[in-house]
């Protein structure tokens, strides 16, 4: 047995083993994991986006409501970069739409993700002020900001 | 078919329908694929009033455009297929199923797509507001792949008028574009509707189809 198919049957048989750029290959059904979850995280992300925008489209929005769920995804989107490691992006046995381009433009990435909680801190911060017209203005900016990530990082349909 | 006088058979509104048809399946594809969302939801409004206005006419409209006239049952239908059916003057047996399937299916697929939400929860439909997220997701599955179906029923109905050209040497297209058909024999001219008639009809589902578009919040 070589070492390529030890290392392969070590990270068949436990922990993800996504180190530094480089690393041996880990076995699709665990990067397929890692991919599976972060896909929930992301659509955890849309629910908290549509509770936003069903909330302001009421008559009398429940700025509460609006606060909780932009604290949702300041949270989450603080988590971002953490869900992408090396190694985890399109491969052979892998369904991703995370293109490459994440990892060979870090920085671009961090970035992105720090602009969209920036968007929903200040659209939680803004509901909290009970300021209607300040907390559409500022939730305004959080589909941009998911958009501003998807169009550079996110595989077209 | 060149024989007797030429009858008037479509009138203007429902070749208008029709052709808008062409052009709005075009139109919504391309701005999907392009990206411009609000202008597909624009013209997916656009939509829904054609198709709501085609039920109108389907009950109060000219002859030729009303379902009762032209939906027949499975023995008119066999008899068209054997040859043994007299002139239509109108939608044939078969074609009628056509019509019901394509339009069935375009209000099927406009529906999902009042319901439909995109994965992020950025854009949505009028009425995604009042479903959850995931009935919203699972309504752009569906909103997607309907799309590919009414493509398939599309050719088909293609398909079938090049067959008629071709084999049964009658254009189905001419009449639909100008509205007149010349019949080998004497023909019930059919019977069309009032100009009135057409005002109230794009009216209503000028309206209707507005009320949903703001998702019921006015």
């Amino acid at each position: 047995m070589g070492k390529v198919a030890i290392l392969v049957a070590i990270s068949a048989a436990g922990a993800l083993p996504f180190g530094q750029p480089g690393a041996a290959a880990p076995n699709p059904a665990a990067v397929q994991n890692v991919v599976d979850a972060r896909v929930a995280r992301y659509k955890q992300l849309g629910k908290a986006n549509k509770a936003i925008r069903d909330e302001l489209s009421q008559s009398r929005p429940n700025l509460a409501n609006v606060q909780a769920n932009a604290r949702v995804i300041e949270a989450l989107a603080r988590q971002i970069p953490s869900w992408f490691p090396h190694g985890s992006g399109q491969q052979p046995g892998v369904k991703s739409e995370a293109l490459p381009v994440i990892w060979q433009q870090v920085p671009t990435f961090r970035k992105r993700a720090a602009g969209l909680a920036g968007a929903a801190h200040q659209t939680a911060a803004a509901a909290a002020s009970g300021n209607l017209d300040a907390t559409r203005t500022a939730a305004s900016t959080i589909g941009p900001a998911c958009k501003a990530c998807h169009d550079t990082f996110r595989e077209k349909k | 078919m060149a024989g007797g006088k030429p009858v008037k058979l479509w009138d203007l509104p429902l070749r208008l329908v029709h052709w808008s048809f062409v052009v709005l399946l075009a139109a919504l594809w391309w701005s999907w694929k392009s990206g411009r969302i609000q202008l597909h939801e624009q013209l997916g409004y656009v939509t829904l009033g054609v198709l709501l206005f085609r039920l109108y006419w389907g009950v109060f409209g000219s002859s030729t455009a009303r379902f009762a006239q032209f939906v027949k049952g499975p023995r008119a239908i066999a008899a068209y297929l054997r040859g043994a059916a007299r002139t239509n003057v109108g939608h044939n047996p078969l074609g009628a199923l056509s019509v019901l399937l394509l339009l069935g299916l375009m209000i099927v697929e406009v529906g999902f797509g009042l319901f439909t939400q995109d994965v992020d929860g950025i854009e949505a439909g009028p009425l995604a507001q009042y479903v959850s997220y995931e009935t919203a997701d699972w309504a752009r599955g569906w909103h997607e792949m309907l799309f590919n179906v009414i493509l398939a029923v599309v050719a088909v109905h293609v398909l079938a008028i090049l067959f008629y050209l071709a084999v049964k040497r009658d254009n189905l297209v001419g009449p639909m574009i100008t509205g007149r058909k010349a019949f080998d024999e004497d023909v019930d001219p059919p019977r069309m509707a009032s100009l009135a008639n057409v005002l109230l009809g794009a009216a209503l589902s000028a309206a209707i189809a507005w009320s949903i578009s703001t998702g019921f919040r006015f």
